[in-house]
């Protein structure tokens, strides 16, 4: 073996001597991406979101409207007080409540749309501010619960048959116009057309007139077609934890590096048949591979027990990984480099760590970030790292999408290797 | 062996070596003595090709250092203060990745990890972690490590710091057997008692300047002290005994002067000299 070789043995060995450090460095990765792919998980798995509705109405159509709130699968309406409910929210115990107001019952009526009823009754959406995007989901659904009920009471005919005849008085008793005839004329029509009406409340014993919205959707995730299944939640988060803790493990062998120095290690193999270039190359492919080691025993642990597949190229993915495994190696020599102190490098190197994770996504989803912190991201090679193996693994792209990453990431490489040695403070 | 001729070394304002002009003869044990920041380090580091001097020359075995630095590090081996190892491998591990880095492999590496396993007789505890050992094991690995490519000179910086008397003995048993084998040594301490009982040549700096240089006796006799000998009496005999031994010889004798055994003999006598290796 050429000095080179010892050089990298002498580091592999000794990240194999620290058994227990070794197992941390997978296990810590591990137990937080399975913590946070479970709070990803997909929507039709997720939990319902908890609320209160306080109806201070009390009628018929607002007791219609919390019954179908309580029936949407998406919600879990809990029984509380308007007292009890704001406090909960307040408190964080609930992350929202609704208070309906006197009058609701009457503004879902179709005649409300005549201007019977005082117009729009205004509900109030009381939220946790830490929450908001549950507030946000709730009041969507609930708005199209809203309608769906007014709709379905417009096509019940005997609510309709009211809705006409309203709309006749108002025609009749408003001043002469030239085509109210024509408006009577093909109200009349209409309501003769109708069947007659029953004697039940409205609605009952009636199918409707079968109206239905012009336009529905049906949801559909964009994922690869395959019978292995689509998007995996652990997926993502395996490849931002992965990323980052590989990142701290680049910044514990550039202390060690700095350490190397102050302990006389660096002189004695300055003054062997190695140079200093080898010197950082090998520190530099020592923690490549073992960042390469961790990585194939945490996506391990990913594929045999939270379900993980590589739906793409496999080639992709070994790109990706092992380029982000040189990208650790060559970012150990740019903190040393930098740092030049252990305790600089300490906390210059989890500052740096904490802000790429972050705006790389590895510890938030993207989509929570205002759109220029989400542009800065793109900048950050944690980024194109759990891009590129989200895009090899349950995106299920092909090899080119996987190479894309793998050479920017050998940029950002090459480019804090040369920083890195640049800078680095050898006495 | 090493010629350093006119050697200035500066950091900026600070100058660490002036002038300095020295010769160590192949073969010799040379002490380099001089206090904290006399330049000791720096000269070594030039000698070793790791700090290019600002003027003058250091050539070993009539290869330029700064010319020639790698050719120069395979004739020296430098034993530094600091343990210089890797705590968290074994004893075994560490000879083999540092003679590995040395430039050594196959059966030449295998030997040369057995010579230096016995040379600091650590072979029952070749397997343990060098964090495991104690601080006169480590200073033996330390300087066997040092040694494995078989340099024909071998530079110390201070390589008795910190260890018990027995590991001290042992390594002044190694540094005469290296000695008595060719290699050059040359030895830096602040104790001079070490370099009295090692050295033949030594040379004293200071504030970067050469303030003398020449054998051991030369610079004894030259110092304008009375000689002094020391004489060991058997049990029985007295100061007074020999006073009068020696005056009916003929020697004109200052004083007989009885000087009291001193702490480390009397630990040595009772302890022994064989090594202590528990952690």
């Amino acid at each position: 073996m050429k000095p080179l070789g010892w050089l990298i043995a002498k580091d592999l060995l000794r990240f194999r001597a620290d058994g227990r450090g070794a197992l941390a460095t997978v296990l810590t990765p591990v137990v937080l991406a399975a913590l946070l792919g479970t709070l990803f998980n997909p929507p039709d798995l997720a939990n319902t979101v908890r609320l209160a509705v306080i109806d201070r109405d009390g009628s018929a159509g607002s007791r219609a409207l919390v019954e179908a709130v309580r029936a949407d699968p998406n919600l879990e309406v809990v029984p509380a007080t308007e007292e009890e409910a704001l406090a909960d929210v307040a408190r964080g115990r609930l992350p929202l409540a609704i208070i309906l107001p006197p009058g609701s019952g009457a503004a879902l009526t179709p005649s409300a749309f005549l201007g019977a009823g005082g117009g729009p009754a205004r509900a109030e959406l009381v939220f946790d501010p830490s929450r908001k995007t549950e507030a946000d989901l709730v009041e969507g659904l609930v708005t199209r619960i809203v309608f769906e009920q007014t709709m379905s009471r417009i096509t019940d005919p005997g609510s309709l048959r009211a809705l006409l005849t309203q709309a006749r008085a108002l025609i009749s008793s408003s001043p002469p116009d030239p085509d109210d005839a024509a408006w009577l004329d093909v109200i009349d029509r209409a309501l003769r057309l109708m069947p007659p009406p029953s004697d039940g409340p409205p609605g009952a014993g009636s199918t409707g007139l079968a109206i239905s919205p012009p336009l529905t959707f049906h949801r559909r995730a964009a994922v690869v077609d395959s019978p292995l299944g689509g998007y995996n939640s652990y997926a993502h988060t395996f490849a931002g934890m992965l990323c980052m803790f590989l990142l701290f493990v680049a910044a514990d062998a550039a202390k060690e590096l700095v350490a190397e120095r102050r302990s006389g290690l660096q002189t004695r193999l300055r003054l062997s048949a190695v140079s200093r270039g080898q010197i950082l190359a090998a520190r530099a492919l020592s923690v490549a591979a073992i960042a390469l080691v961790i990585s194939l025993a945490v996506y391990a642990v990913g594929f045999a027990a939270f379900g993980i597949r590589v739906l793409g190229s496999w080639w992709g993915f070994a790109a990706v990984l092992c380029a982000q495994a040189l990208f650790v190696g060559a970012f150990s020599i740019f903190l040393a480099g930098v740092g030049r102190t252990e305790r600089t490098i300490a906390s210059l190197g989890t500052f740096a760590i904490l802000v790429m994770s972050f705006l790389g996504g590895s510890m938030l989803p993207a989509f929570l970030m205002p759109p220029w912190l989400r542009a800065l991201g793109h900048a950050m090679p944690t980024a194109w790292a759990t891009d590129g193996l989200a895009a090899m693994t349950w995106r299920g792209m092909d090899l080119a999408e996987g190479l894309v990453p793998a050479t920017i990431l050998m940029g950002y490489a090459l480019l804090c290797a040369a920083v890195g040695s640049r800078v680095f403070r050898w006495d | 062996m090493i010629r350093i001729d006119g050697l200035r070394v500066t950091y900026g304002s600070l100058c660490a070596v002036d002038s300095l002009t020295l010769d160590v003869p192949r073969g010799a044990l040379f002490g380099l003595l001089g206090p904290n920041g006399a330049g000791k380090t720096t000269t070594i580091r030039c000698i070793a090709g790791l700090v290019v001097p600002s003027a003058g020359s250091v050539t070993v075995g009539g290869v330029d250092a700064v010319a020639h630095p790698a050719e120069v590090r395979r004739r020296i081996g430098v034993v530094p203060q600091q343990l210089a190892l890797y705590d968290e491998l074994t004893v075994l591990q560490n000879l083999r990745v540092l003679g590995g880095v040395l430039g050594l492999s196959g059966a030449r590496l295998a030997d040369r990890v057995e010579w230096a396993l016995e040379l600091a007789q650590l072979r029952p505890r070749v397997e343990a972690r060098v964090e495991t050992l104690s601080g006169g094991m480590k200073r033996r690995l330390n300087l066997a490590s040092s040694l494995l490519h078989g340099p024909e000179c071998v530079i110390c910086d201070e390589p008795t710091t910190g260890v018990d008397p027995q590991s001290r003995l042992h390594i002044f048993d190694t540094i005469r057997r290296l000695r008595a084998e060719g290699s050059t040594v040359v030895y830096t301490t602040h104790y001079m008692e070490e370099v009295e009982a090692l050295c033949d040549r030594v040379a004293i700096i200071d504030h970067g300047r050469l303030v003398t240089a020449g054998t051991l006796r030369e610079l004894l006799a030259g110092s304008g002290t009375p000689l002094r000998h020391s004489v060991t009496l058997r049990a029985g005999a007295s100061g007074a005994d020999l006073a009068g031994a020696l005056s009916a010889a003929g020697l004109d004798v200052d004083a007989v002067v009885p000087t009291p055994r001193s702490l480390e003999d009397i630990f040595l006598e009772r302890t022994g000299h064989s090594l202590r290796d528990e952690a």
